[in-house]
């Protein structure tokens, strides 16, 4: 690799990388609440050495279903002061150096290649589902980046070994491995379709892979499997996702879109090369996957991003050619400059304005944990679950581990009753029937249900104030 | 040191492929379940077998059902019964022995026979050691032989007469017949399996003629059928899901199976239409299959032959690399050998436990031989054999009286509110007792603790009295 590419791709790094601090450390907790439960399998890890099986404190105990990779590789990082903000941004941001090789290989074009890397470094939809969270993901998006890039170079002995390393790590991580080898089927399929021979090499990896990882999250799920069948895919999730495309094309970003799009069809129906239909597969099978509500939205949406950016690639390398056989050639770095303000316009702002700090003041469980009985069962919002049990080490009536978790459904709904319902004798029997003792209501869940106060609230018989925000149950 | 290798490898191998080892294995591991829950009866269809045997041999064949669903025709396939009759009669083993000792027995012996038949037509000792081990290690015949079920003796009458009928001598061919005329006592679907068989076998050594004597079986089922009994061509209905042993299918196939299988498939293919003769085979079966989930025991046999060719196939493919050759072999045979441990895992306790035992006992000796208790499709059988007492609905669902009505007021009751509705329907199928277990409350029907029944239960008093209360099984009269 020559040095001045090199020394770009370094600088868009740390640009990205710094990015991901400045936002994760401007903010006093992390987002999402399942970066506080990945941090408790971690902490269980330290102290025994085993991830959770059981979580006592989730939906008043529960069997739970880990795949402990990422909280092995985590609690070895553990040591070094804010692991848990340093290594997932180093993450995100290595999907710059992976996405700049499987660009260069699929346009064999430095410019476009390097443009590719810098759209990578800042999708919109990063600052809702990856910045300051500590979550699998950021390892996944990394990992199966890079696997696909070990694919498309698979005749190079180094990169096979790394494949078969990653097909072997990859459902020991997530149930998202299940993602990877529905691309590489479909891969498959769109090769036949285009008549283009897969290497042996190629066919025999993914037979690997495919059994492998099959193998494995059968043994991780077996559990789920058999209470679930085949509705495993929708993991239990009492939330209907709708796919607003419109909302997610917004996330994606508006360039990554637009050129991601162009690339696909200039690569599908003109270019022909393998590593492209590669790139299609992996867009068109989660496109697949999004509209038929069979994936996590947010994984869907970044893996989309992903395949979008990619394929944007080949729509600059063709621009660039077509560019130097104009006449306004000579306006080249005009362009480029013109380019990088609209980068910086609709990806990099959108980026940095729709990051949103998720908790800004949870000092109420902080008194919870100090406060309540051990065995105490605190109502909060599905998004705050997690909250309680790291926080406050108290039980949660519901939190976002939904699979094996029992009557999400109902539970979902008598939550959401709880707090937006009016009928002060159905909260008090549901308050009563999931033996809750403290409701947590501050001014962030009252804006979630978009409620001045719980609306049935009469007199302190039964539902007691005892602070801001808390709610003492008496029954 | 290579030579050393060499003679080890050498040494396992004929140790694998020696057919003592592997009818070794398969006795193990069906008999290893019993080292864990101990040599008593297990499941459902035992407990089934065992009052449908005492009561012939009490009674002589009835025709009617006091017990199944409050009261039924007696519309059972008897040819398991019967021979647990006959044993007893003959031999003087009680049934409930003959329960416990039989399914390995008679598992050892079907594998003995599978691998003989196989043997016979010369597959290569690797392929049929292979289809062996698979055989031992699927789902399907571990649960056919690890228990008494209503497969364990037709599936070995179903070999041990196709052995007989690709035997020489002429004396084999009588044994054939007959066994082939004692396989419709046990069910339509087993006597069209060995019909189908015989078939292909006569078609592909091009003797059909020899096929004839056999058709008439199938010609005297239908006859009979049509006369006296009135089974119809036993079709149930199944999900889809029931089919694969990894999502919940009580004997359902493994995912790897299946796999090896497709693998298989390519392997015949390779000579084209020259095996068109299986292919038919496999389609027919296939379509039997969807027509009845119990077919599958037969299905799973052609798998576990297809699963050994598939094997043999990818082995000897020609790939790139070794080390995934070797790496996609291993893991294959390791999720055959996932789904064997698996079922074996699940199946080392005993059912039913001695929580379910005390409290139907405590139904045997508190409430009268009229009563009906009510309680989930799972614990029918056993209200029925261990409290001798009614059920309203058990697992025979075939022929059953008012089965849709029954089951729409199961589920009406189960998560209805209303105590007159629960009261009504109490009062129309003559429901006297109630059976609640932890399962009950725990996913199996509720997930709370005041839902549906459980909530009229506990709130009229009056209606409902507990009497019962242990471990979580409880028995609730009907005031």
């Amino acid at each position: 690799m020559k040095k001045k590419p090199l020394r770009i791709l370094l600088v868009i790094f740390f640009l990205s990388l710094l990015f991901n601090l400045y936002l994760s450390f401007s903010s006093p907790y992390l987002n999402n609440d399942e970066s506080y439960f990945n941090l408790r399998v971690i902490d269980n890890i330290k102290s025994t050495g085993l991830p959770i099986f059981y979580d006592q404190l989730s939906y008043g105990g529960r069997n739970l279903i880990v795949q402990p990779l990422f909280y092995y590789i985590f609690a070895l990082l553990s040591f070094i002061p804010f692991y848990y903000i340093i290594f997932p941004a180093l993450l995100v941001s290595s999907v710059i150096f992976i996405s700049y090789f499987i660009a260069k290989e699929i346009t064999s074009d430095e410019a476009s290649s390097l443009f590719t890397a810098l759209l990578v470094g800042f999708v919109p939809l990063y600052s809702k589902t990856l910045i300051n969270q500590f979550s699998v993901y950021t390892l996944i998006l990394p990992l199966i980046a890079f696997m696909v890039l070990c694919f498309i170079k698979l005749d190079d002995k180094k990169y096979f070994r790394w494949f078969i390393v990653g097909s072997i790590a990859l459902p020991f991580i997530h149930s998202s491995s299940f993602l990877f080898i529905f691309i590489l089927l479909f891969h498959l399929l769109l090769m036949n379709a285009e008549n283009i021979k897969l290497t042996k090499l190629k066919k025999e990896a993914l037979i690997f892979s495919f059994f492998f990882i099959f193998l494995i999250n059968i043994m991780f799920f077996k559990q789920a499997f058999l209470r679930y069948g085949f509705d495993v895919v929708y993991g239990n999730n009492p939330l209907i996702y709708n796919f607003n495309i419109f909302q997610g094309l917004y996330l994606l970003g508006i360039i990554p879109l637009f050129l991601g799009i162009l690339g696909l069809y200039q690569g599908f129906f003109k270019l022909k090369r393998e590593s492209m239909v590669l790139i299609s597969s992996l867009t068109l099978g989660v496109l697949f996957l999004l509209l038929f509500n069979l994936i996590n939205i947010n994984l869907g949406l970044l893996f989309l991003s992903f395949g979008l950016v990619i394929a944007s690639s080949l729509a600059l390398r063709n621009f660039f050619i077509y560019l130097n056989k104009t006449k306004i050639s000579h306006l080249k770095n005009l362009i480029i400059i013109v380019f990088i303000l609209l980068f910086v316009f609709l990806s990099l702002i959108p980026t940095y304005t729709g990051y949103n700090k998720e908790f800004s003041d949870l000092s109420e469980i902080g008194w919870l944990r100090d406060n309540a009985e051990q065995d105490s069962v605190i109502l909060a919002p599905l998004e705050y679950g997690h909250l309680i049990t790291y926080f406050a080490g108290k039980q949660n009536m519901i939190d976002s581990n939904f699979l094996l978790a029992p009557d999400t459904q109902q539970r979902f709904y008598d939550v959401n009753l709880i707090y937006g319902g009016w009928s002060y004798n159905k909260a008090i029997e549901l308050l009563k029937e999931y033996d809750v003792d403290y409701i947590y209501i501050t001014e962030e869940v009252k804006n979630i249900y978009n409620i001045e106060d719980l609306e049935y609230l009469q007199d302190e018989e039964y539902i007691r104030g005892v602070k801001e925000g808390i709610y003492q149950f008496i029954c | 040191m290579k030579n050393t290798l060499g003679g080890l490898r050498k040494a396992y191998t004929n140790l694998f492929v020696n057919p003592y080892f592997i009818f070794f294995i398969g006795f193990f591991a069906l008999a290893v379940v019993y080292l864990f829950r101990g040599f008593v009866m297990h499941g459902q269809e035992s407990y089934f077998f065992y009052r449908i045997s005492n009561f012939v041999l009490e009674n002589n064949i009835p025709n009617y059902d006091f017990l199944s669903f409050g009261g039924r025709a007696f519309f059972y396939s008897l040819g398991s019964s019967l021979f647990l009759v006959l044993n007893n009669m003959l031999l003087g083993i009680s049934v409930e022995t003959l329960l416990v000792v039989a399914p390995p027995v008679f598992g050892l012996l079907s594998l003995i026979l599978f691998y003989c038949i196989l043997r016979s037509f010369k597959l290569s000792r690797n392929v049929l050691s292979f289809a062996c081990y698979i055989l031992i290690l699927s789902p399907v015949f571990l649960y056919s032989f690890t228990h008494f079920t209503s497969f364990t003796i037709p599936l070995f009458l179903n070999l041990l007469g196709f052995f007989f009928l690709i035997q020489k001598k002429r004396i084999f061919s009588y044994l054939s017949f007959l066994v082939y005329l004692l396989l419709p006592f046990f069910g339509f679907i087993h006597i069209l399996f060995g019909l189908l068989l015989g078939f292909f076998y006569f078609y592909s050594i091009k003797k059909l003629k020899r096929f004839v004597p056999y058709a008439f079986i199938i010609l005297l089922v239908l006859f009979l059928n049509n006369q006296f009994v009135g089974f119809g061509l036993d079709i149930i209905n199944y999900q889809f899901r029931q089919l694969f042993f990894a999502f919940g299918g009580e004997y359902g196939l493994s995912i790897f199976l299946i796999f090896l299988s497709v693998f298989g498939l390519g392997s015949l293919w390779q000579k084209k239409y020259q095996n068109l003769i299986y292919y038919m085979f496999f389609l027919i079966s296939i379509f039997f299959l969807i027509l009845n989930i119990r077919y599958l025991i037969y299905i799973n046999l052609i798998l576990c032959i297809l699963g050994a060719f598939g094997l043999r196939y990818i082995y000897k493919l020609k790939w790139t690399s070794a080390l995934i050759r070797n790496l996609t072999v291993i893991l294959l045979i390791g999720g055959v050998i996932f789904s064997g441990v698996s079922f074996l895992t699940d199946n080392v306790k005993q059912n039913p436990i001695k929580g379910l035992v005390d409290a139907l006992d405590f139904i045997e000796g508190r409430i009268s031989p009229r009563d009906v208790v009510f309680s989930h499709e799972d614990y029918g059988i056993y209200i029925n054999s261990i409290s001798k007492k009614k059920n309203f609905i058990d697992f025979n669902r075939a022929y059953a009286p008012r089965l849709k009505e029954r089951l729409f007021s199961l589920d009406k009751v189960f998560y209805s509110r209303s105590l007159t509705t629960t009261l009504n329907i109490f009062n129309e199928f003559k429901i006297t007792h109630i059976l609640i277990t932890p399962e009950m409350k725990n996913g199996l029907v509720w997930n709370r603790g005041n839902e549906g029944l459980l909530y009229v239960l506990d709130k009229n008093p009056d209606y409902f009295s507990r009497m019962y209360n242990e471990g979580g099984y409880e028995v609730w009269r009907v005031l």
